[in-house]
């Protein structure tokens, strides 16, 4: 329906990530993750594009190597890379990025519980070294 | 209950009885004409009303592509309480996460009071997506009611 009304503008950037979830996809994006070198190669270019030359630059490793993670990262979708410059810049896809995040979402109150008792916790020490030093006195 | 971050509340009073409300809930025809938000369309939805039975839905998107949901109905007190289950299919066409809906009309004057609750959310950016989803859905609801 081309010209029609664009919708609502949160409900369509949300559903425009729901596939993004799907187990396959997650799977890619944590494999992708789990290696520091992709790490850093995500970190650099979360700062811009670079070409590949330039991501393999700060590793003691061959060009080869590098290739080789970055088809892990292209495959995860989390790069692209361009055709149009002959230098081929490598490009941050950040979307399998946001149904990983999602993901560890769903455990935030899990870990904000835990601050919670630790606050407890430590309330209750507190208290118990004052009840202490009273006594001492 | 009080709201939280992976719960959406919605309270609305349509100025139509009860019994329209429910059935525009309930019954498939009339859902399509409102169950989805401006510029959205759902060409497919289909249920089988009863505690257990599934139901599921086609939602065309101002663009055009498709994305289908579904889910199971738990609760059915006509004409005052609905629950089922509610999830968008993956990628795969599996179901993704899933998040419950309770709906209760009571009657007020004549007019009918939906209390909307949605919960279980992953996310605070699925929830405020819905949010706004429903809000519309229900825009185009009182809009279908007034008709009536």
């Amino acid at each position: 329906m081309p010209g029609a009304a664009k919708g609502p503008l949160y409900f369509t950037i949300w559903l425009n990530t729901i596939h993004l979830m799907s187990p396959e996809r997650l799977n890619a994006t944590f494999a992708a993750l789990a290696d520091p070198t992709r790490r850093a190669i995500l970190s650099r270019l979360a700062r811009g594009d670079a070409s590949v030359t330039d991501l393999a630059e700060p590793f003691d490793v061959s060009l080869a190597a590098i290739s080789k993670h970055l088809k892990v990262l292209q495959r995860a979708g989390l790069i692209t890379q361009g055709r149009e410059a002959q230098w081929r810049p490598c490009r941050l896809a950040p979307a399998p990025l946001k149904g990983a995040a999602d993901w560890i979402e769903h455990y935030r109150r899990y870990w904000e519980e835990s601050f919670d008792q630790l606050d407890d916790y430590l309330h209750n020490v507190q208290s118990k070294e004052k009840e202490r030093g009273r006594k001492r006195k | 209950m009080a709201e939280n971050e992976n719960e959406l509340v919605i309270t609305r009073v349509f100025d139509a009885p009860r019994a329209l409300v429910w059935k525009a809930w309930t019954d498939a025809e009339e859902l399509k004409q409102w169950s989805a938000p401006k510029g959205f369309t759902l060409p497919v939805n289909e249920g089988d009303l009863r505690p257990g039975g599934k139901w599921r839905s086609c939602m065309r998107k101002p663009d055009g592509t498709e994305l289908w949901l579904g889910g199971v109905y738990r609760e059915i007190v006509e004409p005052e309480r609905l629950v089922f289950t509610h999830a968008w299919d993956d990628e795969n066409g599996k179901p993704g996460p899933e998040t419950v809906v309770t709906v209760i009309f009571s009657e007020r004057g004549g007019k009918t009071e939906m209390n909307f609750r949605q919960a279980g959310f992953a996310s605070a950016d699925s929830r405020d997506g819905h949010a706004e989803g429903w809000g519309e859905c229900f825009d185009r609801l009182e809009e279908l009611l007034a008709k009536e």
